[in-house]
Order: C-alpha cells, then structure tokens, then sequence
C-alpha cells in the first residue's frame, strides 16, 4: 500500500510530463510568423466551392473536392499551416519538390508533406497526380521566387534587340581540343556584333547525372573564348554528338 | 488495488512508447523525392522542363559565369519539340530581352541528317509545340544558349 502510494504519482508525473513534451514538440514552430504572407481562402469557381492557398497575393494551389472529412477549405487551411511551419523551419524555394508518399503524388518541402495530389483533384484540373503536383510546385516556386523561371544571366550589359537581324556560319570550337572543329553553327544578332563573332564555343556538363547540357558560346576568338554579347545560336550543323 | 497498479503501469508505458516514438520520427510517413529520371520517366520532357527548368537554367547560367561566359540577356529553359519526329526531344537555354524570354515556351527543332552529320536549325516559339498550320509562332530576338539532353 505504502509503495503504492509512492508509485501513483511518480506515474502521473512522469506520464504527464511526457505527454506535454510531445504535444509541445509536435506544435513547435507552427505559432512562430514567416516574412511570407501564406493563407487560404474559400472561393467559388464554376459554382464550385473550392479551397484556395495563396502566398501573398498568388493562389498556389486550388482544392475542388472534400477528403478524409475535411472540406475543401480545411484542407487548403491544413496546407497553408504546413507551408508556414516549413518555411519557419527554414526551408527555401530551394526545398520545393515532387515526391511519392504511399504510392501518391505529393508535393513537398524538403522531407515535409505539403499537399498530396490524388486522382480525384488531378481528374478536376485535367492532368495527371504527378502533373498536378508539378504544376503546384512550379506555382510555389514562382511565388517565392518569381524570377525562378527566367533569370537574367548577365549584368554587365543589356541585350540588345534585334531590330535589323543578320546571320552567319561558323565553326564550333571545343576549348580542350583547340583547332578541332565540331561542326557548324548559325548565329544571329545585330549586324555589327554578328560581324565580331569567329566561332561557338561548346561548354559541357553534366546536370545531377541524368542531363547533359551543351553551352555554345558566341567568341571573338578562334582558339580562345570571348563572348559576343546580344549574339545567339540558331542552328547547329554537328557530327552525330547528340540526339535532337 | 493490483488492478489499478496495472493501470497505471500500462498507461506510463503507453506515454513513453508515444513521446518515444514521436521524439524518434517513427509515426512520421515517409515521404521520397522524385528526382528528374523519376519524373522524366512518368511524365516525359515537358514535366521535367516544368519541374527543373528554373534549376537548370541556374546551373547552365553558374557553368557560363564560371567560365566568364554568362549571356546578358534574359535566359529560360523550355522543351524543344522535333517537327520531324513529332515528339518532345530535350530542351534548350533560349537567350533574349527578357520580355520575348518570357514569351518563349518551347523551341521548334527541325532536323536533317546526312550520314554522321545532323542538322538541326533551332525556332524559339511562343508555344510549346507548332501549331498545324505553317506558322511557327517564332518568337523573334531570341536564341539558343544551351540544349540539354536527357537521354544520358
């Protein structure tokens, strides 16, 4: 009796305090603020409910159907809350990725689960789960990145437009084998930068070992490369190098 | 009051077990990325050009840089379609102002091959493949950086 009495509230303190550190782990980081401005709202579209997430004023991704007891405006709550957590854990439009989870299209950051793209909402949008997880990935990275589609490369000049266009022939160059030439490539550009150009220089590299990437580079050089700028390739005349 | 000493014990394993297996990440699902042969392999070179064209073009524009290289126009990666074949074959860097850039969402290859010797003159347009008539779409003051080929 006596043991008993020492035990009981050893056992509520010691179930208590771990019941609390889980429930305050598990919510850490999800009462914190981002400097991004993450929602959801309802909307209607085709007199259809649907839930939407939005990161500032850009709708990231759309829910039309209810799932798991929830409705379409919970859902988009639940994704909004997970891409705040994320992005207060710190992660980046770096993290933004397609992935699987239990055989399903899912879009993620970084190891975290954001939104799962099923058959239902993939039927909706007239694409395929994993179309429509890119199609919100692509949307998600342009939201917190806008200018992840197009960068300008360069900043030392500004492209010149190419009002009155003219083109030329010359030979490709690799620049480990200098005198060997490649092929033929057709540049165009602005008369006078075009004039400037004595060959292309192929760059290569391999991209996360599944894409390799040709570069071809304008040069003033014949041996060397310098590029000529506002100047680009229109066509290629190659020995079988690659499969176009 | 043995009962209620079971209880007890039962309920503080069951609270180790949970705060142990939520500490250890064992409830968590787990969730796999799909890398670029993945997505290449279910959805074709459209689908990897939407999901890693941005990240592509930054790698192309860092081997350019490095190589004091980088174009000052405006860049984008996007899907190159082969008039001949019918069917999306690679993708090209296309380089430009940036408002015809932006314009730009594929490139029209038509091929020719001679022997070892292949031909491909290069059309930016403003859709991402031709339409069925003659017209291309071309988008005018653009070119081709860099093509990039995923059969590797």
């Amino acid at each position: 009796m006596k043991r008993l009495r020492v035990m009981l509230p050893v056992a509520a303190v010691v179930g208590a305090v771990l019941l609390t550190a889980t429930y305050v782990w598990s919510q850490a980081g999800t009462t914190t603020t981002t400097m991004l401005q993450v929602s959801a709202r309802a909307a209607t579209i085709d007199n259809m409910q649907v839930g939407e997430v939005l990161v500032g004023d850009i709708v990231v991704l759309r829910i039309h159907e209810p799932a798991g007891g929830y409705t379409p405006l919970a859902r988009a709550n639940i994704v909004a809350s997970r891409l705040m957590t994320a992005l207060d854990r710190g992660y980046t439009v770096n993290d933004v990725q397609v992935g699987q989870l239990n055989g399903q299209a899912v879009l993620l950051m970084g190891d975290n689960l954001l939104a799962t793209a099923d058959r239902e909402e993939a039927r909706i949008s007239n694409s395929s789960p994993i179309g429509l997880a890119v199609a919100w990935q692509r949307n998600l990275q342009t939201a917190l990145n806008p200018s992840s589609t197009t960068a300008v490369a360069g900043t030392q000049e500004s492209w010149p437009a190419w009002t009155n266009p003219t083109t030329k022939i010359v030979p490709i160059i690799s620049l480990g084998t200098p005198g060997v030439s490649l092929g033929f490539a057709q540049v165009t550009g602005p008369t006078e930068r075009v004039a400037q150009v004595r060959s292309v220089v192929q760059l290569s590299a391999v991209f996360e070992r599944a894409a390799r990437v040709l570069a071809f580079v304008p040069s003033s050089e014949t041996a060397g490369m310098n590029r000529v700028q506002g100047v680009a390739v229109t066509a290629l005349l190659q020995y079988q190098l690659f499969r176009l | 009051m043995k009962i209620l000493r079971r209880i007890l014990l039962v309920i503080t394993i069951v609270a180790m077990l949970v705060s142990g297996g939520v500490f250890s990440g064992y409830f968590m699902r787990p969730a796999y990325a799909l890398d670029l042969g993945d997505i290449l392999l279910l959805g074709g070179v459209v689908l990897v050009v939407s999901a890693f064209g941005g990240q592509i073009n930054s790698f192309i524009n860092d081997v350019l840089g490095q190589n004091e290289a980088a174009p000052a126009g405006a860049t984008r990666v996007v899907p190159i379609f082969s008039v001949g074949r019918g069917t999306y074959v690679g993708a090209a860097q296309v380089v430009g102002v940036p408002t015809n850039v932006r314009r730009t969402r594929g490139v029209a290859a038509i091929n020719v091959t001679i022997g070892n010797i292949a031909g491909s003159a290069m059309v930016p347009i403003s859709t991402q493949r031709p339409g069925g008539g003659a017209s291309l779409s071309r988008v005018s003051g653009v070119g081709i950086s860099a093509v990039i080929d995923f059969h590797i």
